[in-house]
């Protein structure tokens, strides 16, 4: 029993002993968490503030260094006797039509001055495949005032500057009614001034400069140039409404691959009935558009004409209405675009002067390398008869039906698509295009042309196109 | 049957008081900005940068929340009336023309509310709960 009570009390001491060393480390160890607490704490605070640091860096970075990019992947196919349109194939689903990569860079150089350099590929067979390099310095006086000068794109229409970027827009590609005319490659310098009048905000863009480009067209390649373009470009808006209106002036020349239009553009000029080439002549273009969009309803037109002066080449007058009706990520649209040449009387003044020719006037042209010497005893009148009937089958008529088919261009398209946001950025859209009311022209299409260099006729009363194009923007 | 309807009430009854309530987003700038208060069509019209100056002509930053922000979710969806993708859209437009871009993001209420507090040409937006006197409300987005 004593022994039994020693063994107990020696247990308690040794409990209380150790006890007592376990209560003094658990001082200890409390003293050191506290201490790492507070050294973690100091090193926090010290990477908190080396955070901040590199944040703001990277934030000042990202600020004054804007990467953007887009990009539109097509596939798309006719059902035209005619094998080509626009690039389109009228036997297999091709993918360069629509097909377009863009990267835009912009530097902001200091808090007024902003570098913007965009890069663009546009898919396509070697004909089709165009290549857009833009740069421009911005100068940002204030809200009120702000100017450009670089290369950029004429800005002709409404979507002209944003022409690629299948993502802001519905439709697969802007109607080509309208979208006719572009000038890749121009150097402009432009000033934009700035009013608001209330909610209407008021834009005045003033520009000058000058632009050459290399367009594909029924007849062949076209080369366009300007060296005065003078333009004056009015925008606003108003809550959902935006407009436009526009009007250019420029000197206007502009030269054709084919060899039979070349020579009609001499004989024509010759005969003083208006230039195929025209050379510094005078071009003015005017364009008004109007765009409605609440969020759910979208509707957009625009009108425009282009003339130039004393020309048998076609000018234009074209429109598009659009709409659209946004039903979750769903938007289907509806659009309507005509395009009609307004200058096909003076083509055929020129053709009625080609068939009463003056005798002496073919004989110059027939018989340029001396008479026939089967022909030679004639007397003149007869050789000149025999020289004028010979132009007409020869020259006249085959240059009426150029002229007829190749620059006379009647167009409508009823486009009926859809576009579906799959994701912020990423749209896929499926559209089918009617085009018809070509009213004995070629419209748009490249129809080939026989020996003589006529274009063939277009066998077509209406042609269908379906396309279907994922579109992203980042 | 009526043991059965009570027992349903109190359930409701209960759903709606334990429902966090989701306060109001408010358009908020600096106090010192002249500006006491502003239609959504003119918040609208600056934060789509149709607009680049208050209606007293001075100018506008705005700032908006990150995407997946609540508050910016509200804001969005009754100021700007318009859905994220459509946004996308509309930017996409305005950037490659370089007639606007979008506003700045910050991250967190707590940057938005620093940035406010201290520049009087800047607007943005917080729900109504994560501001102080240090900004002034000028438009209320009833939830």
């Amino acid at each position: 029993m004593k022994r039994w009570l020693i063994t107990c009390a020696l247990l308690l001491n040794s409990l209380i002993i150790s006890s007592g060393a376990y209560s003094e480390s658990t001082e200890e160890l409390e003293r050191r968490i506290e201490k790492i607490e507070k050294e973690l704490e100091k090193s926090k605070k010290k990477s908190r503030v080396y955070y901040d640091r590199l944040s703001g860096k990277i934030d000042k970075v990202s600020d004054s260094i804007k990467l953007n990019a887009f990009a539109t992947a097509g596939l798309t196919k006719s059902d035209s006797k005619v094998p080509d349109y626009n690039g389109i194939d009228n036997n297999a689903w091709i993918t360069q039509t629509d097909s377009v990569l863009g990267v835009q860079m912009g530097f902001q150089v200091n808090e007024k001055t902003k570098i913007t350099t965009q890069f663009v590929s546009k898919g396509g067979d070697e004909a089709h495949n165009t290549r857009t390099e833009w740069a421009y310095i911005t100068y940002t006086h204030n809200q009120h005032v702000k100017a450009r000068a670089g290369r950029m794109r004429i800005p002709y229409y409404m979507l002209s500057e944003s022409l690629e970027v299948g993502y802001s827009y519905n439709w697969v590609r802007p109607p080509v009614e309208v979208y006719n005319l572009t000038s890749n490659n121009g150097e402009l310098f432009d000033v934009i001034l700035s009013k608001s009048y209330s909610r209407l905000n008021l834009n005045l863009q003033l520009f000058t400069g000058r632009y050459a480009d290399t367009q594909q067209a029924p007849i062949g390649t076209l080369v366009f140039e300007s060296e005065n373009v003078l333009g004056s470009i009015l925008y606003g808006n108003y809550g959902n409404f935006s407009g436009r209106l526009a009007y250019i002036g420029l000197d206007f020349t502009s030269t054709i691959s084919n060899p039979g239009v070349q020579s009609l553009d001499t004989l024509t000029k010759s005969l003083g009935v208006g230039a195929l080439q025209p050379n510094e002549d005078y071009a003015y273009f005017s364009n008004v558009g109007l765009k409605f969009d609440n969020g759910k309803l979208q509707i957009m037109g625009e009108y425009y004409q282009f003339d130039i002066d004393d020309t048998l080449l076609n000018v234009y007058r074209g429109w598009y209405l659009m709409g659209g009706y946004r039903l979750g990520s769903w938007t289907p649209y509806l659009s309507f675009s005509s395009l009609s040449t307004h200058n096909n009387d003076s083509r055929e003044t020129a053709i009625a002067a080609l068939n009463n020719i003056p005798g002496p006037v073919a004989r110059s042209i027939i018989f340029a390398e001396g008479v026939p010497p089967d022909l030679a005893a004639l007397p003149d009148e007869q050789i000149n008869e025999q020289a004028r009937q010979i132009f007409v089958a020869q020259i006249a008529t085959p240059s009426a039906l150029t002229l007829r088919r190749s620059f006379n261009v009647e167009q409508e398209t009823l486009s009926l698509g859809v576009r579906w946001d799959i994701s912020p950025g990423l749209a896929l859209k499926l559209q089918a295009d009617q085009v018809s009311g070509f009213e004995g022209g070629n419209g748009l299409f490249t129809t080939g042309a026989d020996a003589n260099g006529v274009p063939n006729e277009l066998s077509d009363d209406s042609i269908n196109i379906l396309s279907l194009v994922i579109d992203v923007a980042f | 049957m009526i043991k059965r309807f009570n027992q349903i009430m109190q359930c409701f009854i209960l759903l709606i008081l334990i429902n966090p309530a989701i306060a109001d987003v408010v358009v908020i700038v600096h106090p010192q900005n002249p500006i006491n208060s502003l239609t959504r069509e003119q918040i609208a019209d600056l934060f789509l940068d149709r607009s680049k100056s208050f209606p007293d002509g001075k100018l506008s930053v705005p700032i908006n929340l990150v995407d997946e922000d609540s508050s910016r979710q509200i804001f969005v969806k009754k100021v700007l009336k318009r859905k994220t993708t459509q946004l996308r859209a509309y930017w996409a437009d305005l950037i490659f023309t370089g007639k606007g871009k979008p506003p700045k993001k910050v991250d967190f209420p707590e940057d938005m509310l620093d940035l406010v507090s201290n520049n009087p040409s800047i607007i943005g937006y917080l729900d109504l709960e994560d501001i102080d006197d240090s900004v002034k409300i000028v438009y209320r987005i009833k939830n």
